[in-house]
């Protein structure tokens, strides 16, 4: 059903929108993008030029061929009018996500699937805002997708197995790796995993049973990861790790889901990480990244 | 060299303590190694001296005068006799590490530091095992594997331990070129130790719970760590049977039902399916799904 899809319409185009929305192009695929903002639409135009550039280092191809292939529209509805494929990357928000979907679902032809990028609510969560709930899933994707070129994938309670495969084959025609919940769970498949990890480092920091340094040079040399787990949620943002956990929360009530409250006090002052220049971290010069974080002689 | 520290012992001739003891060695300490099995002393040997060889290829060295410094012993009054500091890596279960320790308290002189390599297991489950006096100088002293990649080593006190104890391993540790993450206080799983439980622990829940096909959990886990292989292929490569033992010591230890092992990972150790040292765990071993390109192919792969 994949050949059946050639027009992708992707509503917000921030940081995840606008690297989805290249991701289509360069394979092939025509993009009308859309944001509510006009000025996160125009900035768009230079990340998803950026991003297709750098797509064609990698590989053969012409990144202008792709760049053509993407249309930019202050409208919804005509970002959406001749859609095959909807998918959503605005806030992580239910209420903003269920609204976004109802407009979706008023102008965008029947046949059209809806996606949504969240990293933690459940479709599920927003079906009810839609006629079409035979057709919508959650279509995680990870960043940076050039290194994390998997997606998961998640129905909803009326998702037929026909959309599940339809989004299954165009996620490998992206060259993208489909991971697919077989159930519906918080976190789909690996996001859950990372959630875990965030969550038993945020337990240490909160009960101050290491320095939340050595958790990160412990995870760093261990995985080989440029960042740990405090570094990583530091260039998230605070307040998006915050939102997850409190989704996390509110899906089973359990007070072991709920954040440390000394992280929503982080965010109530503003310190959010890389994007405010302080979280965990002083980003005007972050200790990890400097050379000498994991020598065992300069700790 | 850390003052004070000259002569390490290392009780347990095994996979990590054949590595401890190589990695002590060539950092220029006087090294004694004593397994209660003869067979597993041989065996060990043979291992540390490999190591050995690893470490002084890639960094240069003296390898005859390293390995003149590595002794075995089948008697442990003689291994002990000079230590300063012991390291404990015997197999993971609490009642075999208490007796070790009341055998090393025995016959170690007063002054030595007494550490244990567990993955899981807290020191103060084994400190009731030697004198009052010695309860201040034992500690968890948990490295990973293997040490020249992962040179990290977590250090965490018992009920009872001195600060210029813990002090005196966190010298030491950086004096063998690792990193000392120190656990302020107790906790299952140390410092890093417990992160990747977690993300164990969670994997092993959805896969029990039918939620995901294990292999789409390690494609993921692949992609996002960089890492060479996922949470089961190292399940497998670290022993499905290590890995249900560390699983049921944190059950034990927390009594929630969510750190309940699965029956299935129960189950696989009952067949034998150990992972790579049995050949199949949840992967075919010597050759591994996941190590071939299609594996990560989104064309070929599921």
């Amino acid at each position: 059903m994949a050949d059946k899809i050639k027009t992708v319409a992707m509503i917000g185009a921030g940081f995840m929108g606008s690297q989805i929305a290249s991701r289509a192009s360069v394979y092939g695929y025509n993009v009308r993008l859309f944001d509510i903002k006009k000025e996160v639409l125009e900035a768009a135009r230079g990340t998803t030029k950026y991003h297709n550039e750098a797509h064609f280092t990698q590989h053969e191809g012409d990144p202008t061929e792709a760049d053509k292939r993407i249309t930019f529209h202050e409208k919804l509805d005509d970002a959406v009018k001749d859609a095959d494929l909807v998918i959503e990357a605005v806030a992580e928000n239910v209420e903003v996500k269920k609204e976004v979907f109802s407009e979706m679902d008023e102008k965008a032809p029947p046949h059209a699937v809806f996606g949504t990028n969240s990293s933690s609510l459940p479709v599920s969560k927003i079906e009810d805002a839609v006629e079409r709930r035979d057709k919508v899933a959650n279509i995680h994707f990870a960043s940076p997708i050039p290194e994390r070129y998997y997606v998961e994938i998640m129905r909803g309670t009326e998702t037929t197995d026909a959309t599940i495969s339809a989004v299954e084959e165009w996620v490998r025609s992206i060259g993208c790796l489909p991971l697919t919940a077989k159930n519906e769970c918080m976190g789909f498949v690996i996001n859950r995993v990372w959630r875990a990890i965030k969550k038993e480092a945020l337990k240490i920091w909160a009960e101050d049973d290491a320095d939340i340094k050595d958790v990160d040079r412990g995870w760093m040399i261990f995985s080989g990861m440029a960042a740990g787990p405090f570094g990583a949620m530091d260039f998230v943002g605070l307040d998006v790790v915050y939102d997850i956990e409190m989704a996390y929360y509110n899906d089973t009530k359990n007070p072991k889901d709920k954040p440390p409250v000394a992280l929503k006090e982080m965010v109530d002052r503003g310190e959010l990480g890389m994007k405010s220049g302080k979280g965990f971290y002083d980003w005007s010069d972050p200790e990890f990244a400097r050379s000498g974080f994991l020598d065992p002689k300069k700790k | 060299m850390t003052e004070g520290i000259k002569t390490v012992a290392i009780v347990g001739a095994g996979f990590m303590g054949s590595q401890i003891a190589s990695r002590a060695a060539v950092y220029g300490y006087d090294v004694t190694v004593y397994d209660v099995s003869t067979d597993q002393l041989k065996k060990g040997e043979e291992m540390t001296r490999f190591f050995t060889e690893g470490h002084i290829d890639a960094n240069g060295g003296d390898l005859k005068e390293v390995l003149k410094s590595t002794k075995f012993f089948d008697d442990l009054g003689k291994a002990l006799e000079d230590a300063d500091l012991v390291i404990e890596a015997v197999s993971e279960d609490v009642e075999v590490k208490k007796k070790v320790f009341a055998r090393i308290d025995e016959k170690a002189p007063p002054h030595t530091i007494i550490g244990t390599n567990s993955s899981s297991l807290p020191v103060s489950k084994m400190e009731d095992a030697v004198s009052t006096s010695r309860k201040e100088r034992v500690l968890n002293i948990h490295f990973a594997s293997p040490i020249p990649q992962r040179n990290y080593i977590e250090i965490m006190g018992g009920s009872k331990t001195t600060y210029d104890v813990i002090d005196m391993a966190v010298e030491w540790s950086k004096s063998i070129d690792c990193i000392p993450l120190v656990a302020t206080k107790e906790s299952m799983g140390f410092v890093v130790n417990r992160v990747w439980h977690s993300a164990r622990r969670d994997a092993l829940k959805m896969w029990e719970d039918g939620i995901a096909d294990y292999k789409d959990i390690d494609r993921g886990w692949i992609k996002l760590t960089g890492m060479q292989a996922g949470i089961f292929g190292a399940i497998d490569y670290i022993g499905v049977d290590v890995v249900y033992a560390i699983e049921k010591a944190y059950f034990e230890e927390k009594g929630e039902e969510r750190f309940r092992p699965p029956e299935g990972l129960k189950a696989m150790v009952d067949r034998g399916d150990l992972g790579m040292k049995t050949g199949k765990g949840f992967y075919d071993w010597p050759e591994p799904e996941f190590i071939k390109p299609d594996f990560l192919d989104p064309k070929k792969c599921g």
